[in-house]
């Protein structure tokens, strides 16, 4: 029997907090459903308790995003923009920017075609808890009123579990957080591609390896109903528990893989210390495993078994690459503008490098098949064009669209014939040495329309020497798929009166429209070890030629930065 | 990048539509299914109806007043497919519960204004537990559950600072 309510009655107010926080049960459901109905107060109110919920989550989820913008700004080793613009060396010798350049230009951008792609983008971009594009409701005004003395008050909880590192990961139609953010408890992940690693509150991290589809249920559990899931569990995270379709794996301090594979059976190795595991027709009883012991683990009904110990089954180990940038946020806002300093793993260390210690380029040749729009910025063009790219920090201003002839690409039967080719070539202003992992970084812009690892890129030596090849950039280190790919503040694209055929062509090109891109940007970037052109360890480049890896006519690389590690 | 050489305007409109009106039209949905994960499920379904319908939006008319309608269909839709494994409103309710809400449309722009606002005035260990429990995407139930603190006591406490929020807002909305 429903019990009558007032709108305003203890009870009532329960049912909508329980309601919110979804522990309501079938009964208690009806009774709020048979309370609301026809009871125009009643709904008022209720309609009150969900704009709080949702007020509450939108105003946490962006006033967390802002401070993480925020951060942007006051980063380990920020460059503020006045001091680099003095600086008198390389990208080293770099200023940052040249006020006073001259406006010209317009292309524009459509998405008519992408129509799977916009959808994913607006889902995601627009999802409750993102910063919006375009920010006009009241509550958006209200958080922008926020004093800076009030931020204190509101600095990020610590979260249950946290995203420690990603590598070449893809998450089935949702972005991988930015390094350093909360992973959601309860969310059940799709991890498509590459690695990501966890780090829980309470000192465990688990490395998970594509392809996986796991849960993380606390700061003590993680479900995999697939991949592969390798734990290291301190004392402090004793009891920790990896479970799977096929049981369920208790840490008892220790190193630990499981491999939940699609055919029903889990592969339990521990590589230090012992674990727990319970098969689930064990019941609650469990079985001891030791340290360079394996199990496997089938489908209830089935015998456990003895397997070989593989103690390549832990992954614990991270490929080189560039893990994230820091950049400034644009003083004119909409996103970010200066890069400021990239961090990278290199030779299984990390280590972050100011951007005025990046080695800075001149461009010897730039050439466009077709496509006339090959420069960007949000500011006016300088007098001299490449400068765009090689005197400027900005993320969102370089040379973009040198597009290819139609038809397979064959590399280069002569690298120092660079200039008979379509693509960008440049110098680096003092040789970059091949060390560990990679050398060079080079950053592009992309937006959602377009391919979410990047676009494709092929990099060649500007010498002949025995033993250097061209080497294909298939996907960046940094894409869409990650919220560590910064937003960029608005752009103009550059059109001009010709595709340049050289870099003279480009120098003297006038420019005959500006667009200003209404779609959002973002940086991504990679890097490129010359090991990968045939470049012996020690040895060094004077420079590389960059070609457009994709012969459709709207794919092209766009770079906005190209450094050399020091 | 975006090079396309001609500018789709339609797109260019529909994304100025489409970012004004996304979080009340994310509430609208919440009100009619209060379950985060299928609020989400409705709203993604959602963004894509209108865009491909968007070529049937008369720009006189409100776009919001038009994408609710769509959101009250897929809402509809969601519910026939997925009733048998979730607690929804039945369908009258949920048209009671839209109607009142878009008759009061604008007031519940003042009200998040307010909740804003009120917020701000929460003490210093309130907001930290309002951030904690709203601050990642995880649900309220899964956070309280992932605490070492009583599950209870977290719900208690939300449920306090709730009520304060919402007296707050109450007094702002009597004063204006």
């Amino acid at each position: 029997m429903i019990r009558a309510m007032s709108s305003h009655s203890p009870e009532f107010i329960v049912l909508l907090n329980k309601l919110l926080n979804e522990t309501i049960t079938p009964a208690e459901h009806l009774q709020l459903s048979e309370h609301l109905r026809g009871n125009q107060d009643a709904i008022n109110e209720y309609l009150i308790y969900i704009d709080l919920h949702i007020g509450f989550k939108e105003l946490e989820g962006r006033s967390e995003e802002e401070l993480r913008l925020s951060n942007l700004v006051s980063s380990p080793s920020p460059v503020p923009v006045s001091s680099a613009t003095a600086s008198t060396g390389k990208l080293k010798e770099q200023p940052v920017h040249k006020p006073g350049w001259i406006p010209a230009a317009l292309i524009s951008a459509t998405m008519a075609s992408a129509l799977l792609l916009v959808y994913v983008w607006m889902w995601r971009s627009m999802a409750p808890g993102h910063l919006p594009v375009a920010a006009t409701d009241p509550l958006d005004h209200a958080l922008q009123s926020f004093s800076p003395e009030t931020l204190p008050e509101i600095l990020p909880a610590n979260p249950v579990v946290r995203l420690s590192q990603a590598a070449h990961a893809e998450l089935f139609l949702e972005q991988i957080p930015g390094v350093g953010s909360a992973i959601q408890l309860g969310h059940e992940y799709v991890l498509s591609r590459g690695l990501m690693e966890l780090e829980f509150e309470n000192g465990a991290s688990a490395v998970v390896k594509s392809p996986a589809i796991f849960t993380v249920v606390s700061a003590m559990r993680i479900e995999m109903k697939i991949g592969r899931c390798s734990v290291h569990a301190p004392d402090s995270a004793h009891g920790f528990e990896v479970v799977t379709p096929q049981g369920r794996v208790v840490d008892l301090g220790t190193r630990f893989s499981v491999v939940a594979d699609d055919v029903g059976v889990s592969d339990v190795q521990v590589l230090e210390g012992a674990v727990e595991y319970h098969p689930p027709s064990a019941g609650t009883a469990g079985s001891m495993l030791l340290e360079g012991e394996a199990v496997r683990l089938p489908s209830k009904g089935s015998q456990t078994e003895a397997i070989p110990f593989n103690p390549h089954e832990y992954q614990s180990e991270f490929p080189d690459r560039v893990i994230s940038y820091q950049a400034a946020l644009s003083p004119d806002g909409g996103g970010v503008r200066d890069l400021t300093s990239v961090t990278l793993q290199r030779g299984n260390l990390i280590q972050t490098f100011p951007v005025e210690d990046l080695i800075g380029i001149d461009v010897l040749h730039f050439s466009a098949y077709d496509r006339r729009n090959s420069a960007c910025s949000s500011e006016p063009l300088p007098e001299r064009v490449d400068q765009v790219l090689t005197e400027s920090v900005a993320l969102n201003a370089g040379l973009t669209n040198f597009d290819c002839a139609p038809g397979p690409y064959h590399p280069p039967a002569h690298f120092r014939n660079f200039r008979e080719r379509h693509g960008l070539a440049v110098q680096f202003r003092q040789p970059v040495k091949n060390g560990p992992g990679p050398d060079l970084v080079f950053f592009e812009l992309q937006s959602a329309a377009y391919p979410p690892g990047g676009d494709p890129f092929y990099v060649s030596p500007i010498e002949d020497l025995p033993g250097l090849k061209t080497h294909h950039v298939k996907q960046f280190d940094i894409t869409m798929y990650s919220k560590d790919a910064m937003q960029v503040a608005p752009l103009f694209t550059y059109t001009f009166d010709q595709a340049p055929r050289s870099l003279d062509q480009l120098l003297e090109a006038k420019v005959i429209s500006a667009s200003r891109l209404h779609v959002p940007f973002h940086a991504l970037a990679v890097g490129v070890d010359l090991s990968d052109l045939g470049y012996p360890e020690g040895g060094s480049a004077p420079g590389v030629f960059i070609e457009d890896a994709d012969d459709r006519e709207d794919i092209a690389v766009d770079l906005v930065f190209i450094g050399g590690l020091p | 990048m975006t090079t396309l050489q001609n500018t789709d305007q339609h797109y260019e409109i529909f994304l100025k539509e489409f970012s004004q009106d996304r979080s009340k039209l994310f509430r609208y949905i919440f009100s009619l299914l209060p379950n985060h994960a299928d609020a989400e499920d409705v709203f993604q379904r959602c963004s894509l109806v209108l865009w491909q319908k968007f070529s049937e939006f008369d720009s006189e008319r409100s776009f919001f007043a038009w994408a609710c309608g769509i959101a009250f269909n897929e809402v509809r839709y969601f519910m026939r497919t997925n009733r048998s494994r979730r607690l929804m409103f039945d369908t009258e309710l949920i048209a009671e519960i839209s109607k009142v809400r878009r008759t009061h449309d604008d007031d519940a722009e003042d009200v998040l204004a307010h909740i804003a606002d009120c917020l701000k005035r929460l003490s210093r260990q309130d907001r930290s537990l309002v951030r904690k429990a709203y601050g990642n995407s995880g649900t309220i139930k899964n956070f309280a559950e992932s605490t070492s603190s009583a599950t209870q006591t977290i719900y208690n406490n939300l449920a306090r600072i709730r009520r304060l929020v919402r007296e707050c807002v109450r007094q702002k909305l009597v004063t204006g």
